[in-house]
């Protein structure tokens, strides 16, 4: 027992490493590093969103070229709403050419970055 | 540091707070080393593997779970790491110069015989297995029980 007590009071002296100084400094380097910074955040979902946007103005325009308008089952969405058919229709219209013109504004923005980023 | 104090911190860590985890790390990180150190054998790279664990920590934090010690977790972490290092270091295999106490700036006897007795400790640990080295570590430093340091070390009891 007593033996027991003289080793505890050895290793807790001799066998302990003490860390440098800068040791958690260093562990909190390595943290930031792996950790993806807000405005990388911010980017990404950005350019999720462009992209999002991107693919449902393009499905739109690739679906406006097939689809008939007068085929569209305006008789059920007048079920939920009295708007008539022919406001539907320019309702449909508008939101085509809502999306299309977000696709362009899109493509010019990331164009003009371009721009400015060669001018940087 | 208290186990509700350790659980608040957790928590904290868990949201995404890294400097909250900056507490954990100053206040384990000497016991990290020298668990690390004993299965490395060399005072850098025990602190490269302290530096590893505690970031594999951070970022695996949420798998944590409350049920277990938070240093029981952590430091199967850091055994896994240093082992893990060991296996590395033994496939390529260069000889490491040894630990050099710079005696001559310790001019007083005091401190000339502690480091006299450090190394003499450390020279004695050398000497016995990996795993008994870890396992006295474990259980004189941190009272740990049998149990705990097999589920620690992964050691058979």
């Amino acid at each position: 027992m007593e033996d027991d007590k003289n080793l505890r009071k050895l290793l807790s002296e001799g066998a302990m490493v003490k860390a440098s100084a800068d040791f958690t400094n260093k562990v909190m380097a390595g943290i930031s590093e792996i950790q993806p910074s807000p405005l990388f955040e911010t980017e990404k979902w950005k350019r999720i969103f462009k992209t999002m946007a991107a693919l449902v103005a393009a499905v739109a325009i690739i679906l406006s070229f097939f689809i008939n308008p007068n085929s569209l089952p305006y008789s059920l969405i007048e079920k939920f709403s009295k708007i008539p058919a022919a406001y539907l229709t320019i309702l449909t219209e508008y939101l085509v050419a809502f999306w299309i013109l977000i696709a362009l504004s899109l493509y010019m923005n990331k164009g003009s970055n371009t721009t400015s980023a060669i001018g940087n | 540091m208290n186990q509700q104090e350790e659980a608040i911190i957790i928590q904290k860590c868990c949201k995404g707070d890294h400097v909250a985890f900056s507490v954990l790390a100053t206040a384990y990180q000497n016991m990290a080393i020298t668990i690390a150190y004993n299965i490395v054998t060399n005072q850098a790279d025990a602190e490269d593997v302290a530096q590893d664990a505690f970031i594999k920590a951070y970022t695996s934090i949420k798998s944590f779970k409350g049920n277990a010690r938070f240093l029981t977790w952590l430091y199967r972490i850091v055994v896994n790491t240093a082992l893990n290092k060991q296996k590395r270091t033994t496939l390529i295999y260069v000889e490491q110069p040894e630990e050099h106490y710079d005696e001559a700036v310790e001019d007083s006897m005091a401190s000339l015989k502690s480091n006299e007795q450090k190394k003499y400790i450390r020279q004695a640990l050398l000497h016995i297995s990996e795993a008994e080295r870890v396992c006295i570590i474990l259980y004189y430093l941190n009272d740990w029980s049998i149990a705990e340091i097999g589920d620690i070390t992964g050691f058979s009891v």
